[in-house]
């Protein structure tokens, strides 16, 4: 088994971009992100589509794609989508990156090499550092994990609805997400 | 594949595959961290149905879930029977009542998900996920994950009169 390549944050943070540009830093280990499939794209895509409308309206904070995080000194995350509301999302510098705050919600669209332990140790920073709710979408199974603390896990599949009380009022049909990868 | 045309490929020594709604999976094999927890949870059960001869649990035993699907789990468990009556038959054409899948560093999260929904969507009771790395075990069945963590027992309903504690599952010492 290769051996992993460690660094500090701090110099993850000096890399350049199109080094850093597909991979994460986990707890001082760099974990490469693969080149998003279609499939995945198109999941991100409609989920990024309901929740721009929903925050069209509410206004009360927003989601952003893509963007790095960070977390302590040796963790810098990238999760697919990220919910930040309220003061956290005002207060975020459009310009900068990586984000020095946990987001509120953290979405992964979880992909076909990703592994079990990385996925569980993300979930696990996630909610340590603040996050509220990470949701963790399957394509082979079509089921998505709604993390809510660490003893909180609700598996939904196409029949559910997925709805929080961090965002009143919206309702993502998971069929619905999945089906816009067909 | 179909699982007719899996059951028919000629046996070869150190094969290991799974079909999977008509897919085949090669299984690796286990790295030592993985076969500590199966064996110390065998040995459990061993114990536990030793005494009380009202079921069986074994490794890497063979089961026909569905038409297409062949899944060997790292430790399965029939409960009320003896396994004497499969006649040593391979695949098992029932399924497990319980399932142990011990995480391995390298396994692919989807595929394991993936996996869990096909054995309760075929007639396992519950799923036990046993995750080394972070020292969690987590129980799928219907409705919400139940999480376990290193301080907690295991006590499935299940199986009344046995119970694990984590730490022992994971060989992980009390703090003197």
């Amino acid at each position: 088994m290769a051996t992993a390549t460690t660094m500090s944050g701090a110099a993850f943070d000096q890399l350049p971009n199109e080094e850093s540009r597909d991979l994460e830093l986990l707890q001082g280990e760099l974990i490469e992100m693969p080149t998003g499939t279609p499939e995945h794209q198109l999941i991100i895509l409609a989920l990024a589509s309901s929740l721009y409308q929903y925050f069209r309206r509410e206004r009360s904070g927003g989601a952003i794609p893509d963007v790095e995080f960070a977390f302590g000194e040796d963790t810098r995350l990238r999760p697919d989508m990220a919910v930040l509301l309220g003061e956290r999302w005002d207060s975020t510098n459009r310009k900068q990156t990586p984000i020095p705050l946990a987001p509120d919600i953290a979405v992964e669209v979880i992909s076909p090499s990703e592994r079990t332990v990385d996925s569980q140790r993300k979930v696990g920073i996630y909610l340590a550092a603040g996050t509220k709710e990470v949701w963790q979408f399957y394509p082979e199974s079509r089921q998505v994990l709604v993390y809510k603390g660490a003893k909180s896990i609700t598996p939904l599949d196409a029949e559910d609805t997925l709805s929080t009380p961090l965002l009143p009022g919206s309702e993502v049909s998971v069929l619905e997400i999945f089906e816009a990868s067909n | 594949m179909s699982g007719a045309a899996f059951d028919q490929l000629p046996y070869e020594e150190g094969r290991r595959l799974e079909l999977i709604e008509g897919e085949i999976l090669t299984v690796v094999r286990p790295t030592p961290n993985h076969q500590s927890a199966v064996t110390v949870l065998l040995g459990s059960f061993l114990g536990y149905f030793g005494v009380e001869p009202s079921g069986w649990a074994l490794s890497e035993c063979e089961f026909a879930l569905g038409e297409d699907d062949r899944l060997g789990p790292d430790v399965a468990l029939r409960l009320q029977e003896r396994w004497s009556i499969h006649e040593d038959r391979t695949p098992i054409p029932v399924p497990p009542d319980i399932v142990v899948e011990v995480v391995s560093p390298n396994e692919r999260t989807d595929d394991s998900l993936r996996k869990i929904q096909i054995y309760l969507k075929d007639g396992v009771q519950e799923v036990w996920r046993v995750s080394g790395v972070t020292q969690q075990v987590f129980i799928h069945r219907a409705g919400p994950i139940a999480v376990l963590e290193i301080n907690d027992i295991l006590s499935p309903p299940l199986l009344p009169g046995w119970e694990i504690p984590l730490r022992e599952t994971f060989r992980v010492k009390r703090q003197p």
